[in-house]
């Protein structure tokens, strides 16, 4: 009788006495993200489920990622297959209009500019000696574009999925952080004054919809590899410019992204395992990434001030800061900047144009990299 | 061993090769838009 009791309590005390050190230490960085999420707003949306989900696979016997476990089951399903990210992918090509891009085409190179950090950060890695297929996901945190660092990352080191997706959406979250102090360090007063005026150019309907065509078609011809990236932002964008399919183009901008973004948060949050996650590479790897994002801020805004040369003073180099893919946070941020120093500046349409450069430089460069990287027998 | 040269090259034609991509899409974007513009002036 006191055998059976005490076996019954055992079996109650079992989680407890499986609890490995890391797994405390792994659901307090839950709560951690869950209250950066709730508390103070930092992309709540994907914080949220990834603190949750960190939470849950950090408690043992649950066997949620197990073979079988529910959570398992929606990381082969989504983010094995690399679904989810190019899902979320048609909604964000849905959601982004290329009307101040398209408007300044050669304000794209600023979103050229913006990725430097990728190329950098993969050679640091390299050089840090991390596996190539390593390197690649760290890198590709300089896109400060989540599905594509989630897209890459699956693809080449599933291992690191969990710090390369903290990483780039942590790092997204504090654009508004990061960046300003970059900007002021790159820039004089006299350059953060300048008034660009307001953008008075039409872009006509053919435009904006050849746009997605050329890019899927051109890019994908050079960069094969990275076309289910610029496939689906493109096609997403497709929809929403040709004003036909209305049904399609509102459940790409809410059902889909929604759902996607749910599932992909909490299986992103089940990569964060204790034993997997707590490690010195996965600092090197939050390290690494941090280190990406300012030098694309730091690029976008030296190669600002070439342009700034080359127009004769008309660009304001600020606008550089939004080469890189935050949208539109960092484009915001370049708007706040530019009107700490002069009030009447109006700078938010033309760094959205180098923003949404931006968006389709990084994806770019990770279709780049990846073909790159293929042609050279590295992956 | 690191292989600096592996390293930078990589990155370097990487980085190359992207801002040669979005030149070339950011001249055709342009010409496409001007060719219209220029067309609906005709008109």
């Amino acid at each position: 009788m006191s055998e059976a009791i005490w076996g019954g309590i055992q079996g109650l005390i079992s989680g407890f006495a499986n609890l490995h050190w890391s797994n405390p230490i792994m659901i307090g960085i839950g709560c951690l993200l869950l209250y950066l999420g709730i508390k103070k707003d930092f992309e709540p949306l994907l914080l949220v489920p990834i603190g949750f989900g960190a939470i849950l696979v950090n408690i043992p016997l649950a066997g949620l990622m197990e073979e079988e476990g529910f959570l398992r089951i929606i990381y082969d399903a989504g983010i094995m297959t690399e679904l989810f990210p190019l899902l979320i992918f048609v909604g964000i090509g849905a959601m982004t209009d290329f009307g101040p891009l398209l408007e300044n085409p050669k304000i794209f190179l600023l979103g050229a500019a913006g990725q430097f950090g990728i190329f950098l950060t993969l050679a640091l890695a390299l050089a840090l000696g991390f596996p190539q297929r390593d390197a690649v996901a760290i890198g590709i945190i300089g896109a400060c574009d989540g599905p594509t660092a989630i897209y890459v990352t699956s693809k080449y080191a599933p291992h690191l999925l969990g710090a390369v997706s903290v990483a780039a959406y942590s790092y997204m979250s504090l654009v508004p952080v990061i960046q300003p102090p970059i900007m002021r360090l790159l820039t004089n007063e006299e350059e953060r004054k300048i008034n660009m005026g307001v953008v008075r150019k039409s872009v006509s309907k053919t435009t904006k919809l050849l746009f997605p065509l050329v890019v899927t078609v051109i890019g994908g011809l050079i960069a094969p590899r990275g076309l289910p990236l610029l496939g689906t932002i493109m096609l997403g964008n497709l929809m929403k410019e040709c004003g036909v399919v209305g049904r399609l183009t509102k459940a790409a901008e809410n059902e889909i992204p929604n759902i996607v973004t749910l599932l992909l948060g909490i299986s992103i949050g089940a990569t964060m395992d204790g034993r997997i996650f707590l490690k010195p590479q996965t600092l090197i790897v939050l390290g690494l990434g941090f280190l990406a994002i300012c030098l694309d801020t730091a690029c976008g805004v030296l190669f600002g001030k070439v342009m700034k040369v080359l127009t004769g003073g008309k660009i304001n180099p600020l606008i550089g800061a939004a080469g890189i893919s935050a949208y539109p946070m960092s484009a915001r941020v370049v708007q706040r900047e530019g009107q700490k120093y002069n009030p009447k500046n109006y700078l938010l349409m033309h760094a959205m144009g180098a923003n949404t450069g931006g968006q389709v430089g990084s994806v770019m460069a990770a279709a780049v990299m990846l073909s790159v990287l293929k042609g050279m027998g590295v992956i | 061993m690191v292989n600096w040269k592996l390293a930078f090259l990589i990155s370097g034609a990487g980085y190359g090769i992207n801002i040669l991509v979005l030149i070339i899409i950011s001249v055709i974007i342009w010409i496409v838009s001007f060719m219209i513009q220029k067309k609906e002036k005709a008109q």
